[in-house]
């Protein structure tokens, strides 16, 4: 289980990693946290766009926008990490393909219900 | 047009338990075994190596000898990559033709009917995909396909992600190394 392989215990400690400000932690476990949690971001954010209305590939770029925004203030703001630990491009790139997929599909499933 | 989303959720389902069963397969056939883990364990090894050598040698200018070490190292690194590309060769086979029977059953069902209304109009090469198999000119009728891949390529990252089935992340691309790295 990779969440053993990156130091995590179990999902609990997992969950709390993600919430806390520890900037001790390995770039590994950094860049997995930030895998997860900007998977909640794009459902959000997709959830969003489809209950507003929004449309065109403006909202696409809005969102990438965002979503690129968040991880850098996850990363170094929230979680302090230091700016030589972790690449700016492992960052942006890390998660980017499923958080893209759940923003197309959750705006898709939205707009098409609503 | 009446669309039954109960429909476009059965695909979502559809593509996870396909995409499940393709990386049960994939950890079936290859991920289980000593082997390919010992595999993994030398190429992460070269890896952590190749990362230090490389900071030793930005530190360091003219240094003809790590250049060489880095060379040799960058050399095992691909030759460990193109071992464990033919380890996956039968199970990226296998998981190919059970995506392959999946869309192909999907489709059989699906053909030429509207499971989702797009909230942008795809460009061009997207549309091959939005609106395959369907009649009319309206580009935001989707079709069955691109539900599945989304939900493919979500699945597919999420389970590889929990159960540790990424591979060990390479320094470089397939090309190898930056060529600025060697012009100093």
């Amino acid at each position: 289980m990779p969440l053993k392989k990156e130091g995590f215990q179990s999902v609990g400690e997992f969950l709390s990693f993600s919430l806390s400000t520890d900037d001790q932690a390995s770039s590994d476990q950094i860049k997995t946290a930030l895998f997860f949690v900007r998977q909640i971001v794009s459902v959000l954010l997709g959830l969003a766009a489809g209950f507003l209305h929004l449309q065109g590939i403006l909202t696409i770029l809005g969102f990438l926008f965002l979503s690129m925004g968040f991880s850098y203030y996850y990363v170094f703001k929230y979680k302090q990490v230091d700016e030589d630990k972790i690449e700016n491009t492992e960052i942006y790139t890390e998660g980017l393909g499923a958080s893209v997929g759940e923003f197309l599909l959750t705006w898709t499933l939205i707009h098409t219900v609503a | 047009m009446d669309i039954n989303i109960g429909e476009t959720l059965f695909i979502i389902v559809g593509a996870a338990i396909s995409i499940s069963v393709g990386e049960l397969v994939s950890w079936f056939l290859v991920y289980r075994n000593a082997d390919y883990k010992d595999l993994v364990s030398r190429i992460e090894t070269a890896v952590t190596k190749y990362n230090k050598e490389k900071e030793q040698f930005v530190k360091e200018t003219n240094a003809k000898n790590q250049e060489k070490r880095l060379a040799q190292i960058e050399s095992q690194i691909k030759g460990l990559n193109y071992e464990m590309t033919f380890k996956k060769m039968i199970s990226n086979a296998a998981v190919a033709i059970l995506s392959i029977v999946t869309i192909n059953s999907i489709g059989n069902y699906y053909s030429g009917i509207v499971v989702a209304k797009l909230p942008f109009e795809p460009f061009w090469i997207l549309q091959q995909i939005t609106h395959r198999g369907l009649n009319g000119e309206d580009l935001t009728d989707c079709s069955y396909i691109f539900i599945y891949v989304l939900s493919a390529l979500i699945f597919k990252s999420n389970i590889q992600k929990i159960f540790g089935l990424e591979g060990p992340k390479m320094p470089f691309g397939p090309g190898g190394p930056q060529p600025s790295l060697f012009k100093q």
